[in-house]
């Protein structure tokens, strides 16, 4: 079981009420497609992919940007119980959707990327720890019905 | 692989590094020791606490040779052979932690330039710490 400091639930709850899903959300996507290219292989069907300003431009990678955020949302509102929060979701991505696992990892890194943009001096290196705690446990958890 | 644009772009941010590199390469290593208690495990014999001398001088070391790296991006190997050697056969650091600071000097870089660190600034710095890193650890085995 994870055990979270009185610092990291504050800080981690802080972050998310701070931020705006739509806009993290598809800016974290739109990196991960643009610096990790190989990820675009899951979305074949959204069109127009072909350089960073389309990525950045395109309506679908910008709705499934916020879709993602929001599934972050669950783990952010059940941090003493993700596993369990998100078995659901990992069978989801593992057996239908066809995910390599490896690949949360990259989008997890983007995301860190984003918040770290938006909250300059405030995301400290405590803030960093916390808040890549909580997305390896919530990027583990999704890994985790894998089989 | 580099295109040109992204070598440009690459020298450009690396020649506005310099002039802090002390500040940049010591807060990405205090980011990596804080996020990633394991990577302490090499520097037991330093004291790298928060702005101590020994975090400073070490941050401002890595960078310049980053920045040394930026300026000759087509001959890397051979310009970061000594280090290479060092890495390889005195440090001994294990190669996935490589990927852990880099990580932090992305982080340390978008903390700083906001909106500025754009996506494609983002893919090209990426893929040159990539490309320093496999050099340095080129002599492992």
């Amino acid at each position: 079981m994870v055990v979270w400091t009185d610092f990291e639930k504050a800080t981690i709850q802080d972050i998310f009420a701070k931020a705006d899903y739509d806009v993290i959300g598809p800016q974290a996507l739109a990196r991960c497609l643009i610096v990790y290219p190989w990820t675009q292989r899951y979305f074949a069907k959204f069109g127009n992919l072909y350089n960073a300003a389309a990525i950045l431009g395109n309506p679908m990678v910008a709705a499934h940007g916020k879709t993602v955020l929001r599934g972050l949302e669950l783990a952010v509102k059940n941090m003493d119980n993700i596993k369990a929060t998100y078995a659901d979701l990992s069978v989801l991505h593992s057996e239908k959707l066809h995910v390599d696992p490896d690949n949360f990892r990259l989008l997890a890194d983007c995301l860190t990327i984003v918040v770290a943009a938006q909250m300059g001096a405030g995301f400290t290196p405590e803030v960093q720890a916390a808040f890549q705690k909580f997305i390896a446990v919530a990027v583990s958890a999704l890994g985790r019905q894998y089989h | 692989m580099l295109s040109s644009a992204e070598k440009e772009l690459i020298v450009e941010i690396w020649t506005k590094m310099t002039p802090v590199a002390e500040e940049i390469g010591s807060e990405a290593l205090l980011r990596m020791f804080t996020t990633f208690p394991k990577t302490k495990t090499y520097f037991s014999h330093l004291n790298i606490s928060a702005n101590s001398e020994h975090l400073r001088s070490h941050g401002k070391k890595i960078v310049e040779a980053l920045a040394e790296g930026a300026k000759n991006i087509s001959t890397l190997t051979t310009t970061l052979a000594p280090l290479s050697r060092f890495h390889a056969y005195q440090l001994r650091i294990h190669p996935t932690n490589f990927k852990l600071f880099n990580h932090c000097i992305l982080v340390t870089l978008a903390c700083r330039m906001g909106d500025d660190f754009t996506p494609v600034t983002h893919a090209a710095i990426d893929k040159f710490l990539s490309a320093f890193s496999a050099v340095l650890a080129e002599k492992f085995r």
